[in-house]
């Protein structure tokens, strides 16, 4: 496995039938991730269901938008452009994939924010930020 | 525990060519490594009571395969996926099946062929779309694009947490390097420095093109069968001594311990009780190696260093030729061949009958293979021997 792009031209991101909420929060500026009602946990928005519960009908729910770092990586293509990956720790709890914006220092633990992206054509998405005191 | 009666024994090893070889569906290479093992072994196809398919990346056989090597009335037929870890898996599973009475001569193969002539290695598993759909689509477009992404976050995350190096994963890149060039069938044999890994691209950082296992075309087989039967058989049998698995269920949560434990801290002392050693007692080890990391968290969920020692150890130069622990011994996937779990079972098997040339290591007695599927979820461990069990 020899090749990953990280260009900076994403392309466009559409809706699919399973994430209408999570995308009309990113084009308002909120994130929204899926929770379950019966036990209060979150999940990231591409969860199915709750393991614990066994339910599959997660509710959406608004997000702090606030995380930490729980780890990083950059992808580079061979064109030379790079993508700086993230894995990060929402506050609610649950990770997700995503990208950093604008991070200098990256390290485990430090504070982030969602901060969202609005391009010309396709959906709106979040991108994470260093969130300062 | 079973007795000696039921212990079973790997009587025989097929490989087709392996590497840049193109024209052959996985269906045609399963076939031929299928009837490989068996001549290895001194079998007739006819032999065969239990036939396990491996999934594979570019699409299994599956158990249509029975019908196209014409064997009738077997007594046990299924296909199997536990990704990195089915080769191991299916070996147990063998084991199993033969201990119970089941069946009594199984036929174990996994066969790929994702590499395409005009295309590049890497596109073999990579995706690369204008438009992208959905919360999935969304984290392709972003740059998780294949396994490189998710595995160079495992790497970060063990880096930042015990302060492993890139210069440490680098010495595991050079010792297999080193390994392989006593290999005739590894792809890859021109020597490396450890400055040549620290200079080859970034694929994903902190992942170099070093640190990033081959694509292969090829199929490889084994033949299981009772230790009492083996001992009758064309080649000298090895001996499975101990076997187990484990799937963590990490959970992409707080608290998860993705990248620092994996599957290996389950399987790896379940597989060791099994077959009555400890570390210490493992003379070789074939360590799934589709990424140099893979290897050196593998090694400390084994308990052959501390947990986050792993990169001092491997820079001890322990692992090359010459070193304490000589690992991944025909140059793992990194070097030889990309077969899944049959890259290092196929090793093991080599090592354990003492077939290894150039490359064989000082001591056999106890042969340690691992196996590791998804992004660290799936891992299956087995111990063998060209000894009988409890005779060393
Ligand atoms: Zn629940």
């Amino acid at each position: 496995m020899t090749r990953d792009p990280g260009e900076d031209a994403i392309g466009t991101i559409r809706r699919d039938g399973r994430s209408g909420p999570f995308f009309d929060g990113a084009a308002e500026g909120r994130l929204v991730l899926r929770r379950c009602e019966a036990c209060g946990q979150w999940f990231a928005p591409d969860a199915a269901g709750c393991p614990d519960c066994g339910t599959d009908e997660l509710t959406w729910a608004e997000a702090t938008g606030e995380a930490v770092l729980v780890s990083w990586a950059v992808a580079h293509s061979r064109t030379g452009h790079t993508a700086p990956l993230a894995l990060v720790e929402l506050a609610e709890g649950p990770w997700m994939y995503a990208r950093l914006d604008g991070v200098a220092g990256p390290h485990e633990g430090l504070p982030l924010r969602a901060s969202f992206v609005h391009p010309d054509d396709g959906e709106s998405y979040p991108v994470f930020k260093e969130r300062r005191r | 525990m079973a007795d000696s009666t039921t212990d079973t024994a790997i009587a025989g090893l097929g490989m087709t060519e392996l590497g840049k070889v193109y024209g052959h569906s996985p269906r045609r290479l399963a076939a031929d490594a299928v009837r490989a093992a068996a001549e290895d072994a001194g079998l007739a196809l006819a032999d065969l009571d239990g036939l396990i398919v491996s999934s594979g990346m570019s699409g299994s056989p599956g158990i249509e395969l029975a019908r196209t090597l014409g064997l009738r009335d077997l007594r046990l037929l299924t296909h199997m996926n536990s990704y990195g870890a089915t080769a191991v898996a299916m070996v147990s599973h063998a084991t199993a099946m033969i201990q119970s009475g089941a069946a009594s001569t199984v036929a174990c193969v996994f066969a790929d062929a994702p590499l395409e002539p005009e295309r590049n290695s890497g596109s073999a598993y990579h995706r690369d779309e204008k438009e992208w759909h959905g919360v999935g689509g969304l984290q392709a477009a972003l740059g998780f694009r294949s396994v490189n992404a998710f595995y160079a976050l495992a790497t970060r995350r063990h880096m930042e947490r015990y302060g492993t190096t890139s210069e440490q994963l680098g010495a595991i890149a050079v010792a297999t390097r080193a390994w392989a060039q006593g290999n005739p069938l590894a792809q890859m044999r021109e020597p490396i420095s450890l400055r040549d890994h620290q200079e080859s691209r970034w694929v994903v950082e902190p992942l170099h093109l070093l640190d990033c296992c081959l694509v292969s075309n090829g199929g490889i087989a084994v033949i299981v069968t009772s230790a009492e039967r083996a001992r009758d058989l064309a080649r000298p049998p090895v001996h499975v001594w101990g076997w187990a698995q484990g799937h963590p269920g990490h959970r992409l949560t707080r608290g998860s311990d993705f990248g620092l434990t994996t599957g290996a801290a389950l399987s790896g002392p379940a597989a060791m009780k099994m077959a009555g050693v400890t570390t210490a007692e493992i003379d070789v080890c074939q360590i799934y190696d589709c990424y140099t990391f893979t290897v050196l968290v593998t090694l400390e969920d084994y308990g052959f260093c501390a947990k986050g020692e792993g990169g001092p150890f491997a820079a001890s130069g322990a692992l090359g030729p010459g070193g304490t622990l000589p690992v991944n011994t025909g140059g793992g996937q990194l070097s030889a061949y990309y077969m899944w779990g049959m890259t290092p079972l196929s090793e093991a098997v080599i090592q354990a009958r003492g077939h290894g040339g150039d490359r064989q290591a000082p001591r056999n007695d106890v042969v340690l293979v691992s196996g590791n599927g998804g992004i660290l979820d799936h891992h299956a461990t087995l111990i063998v021997s060209p000894h009988a069990k409890g005779r060393p």
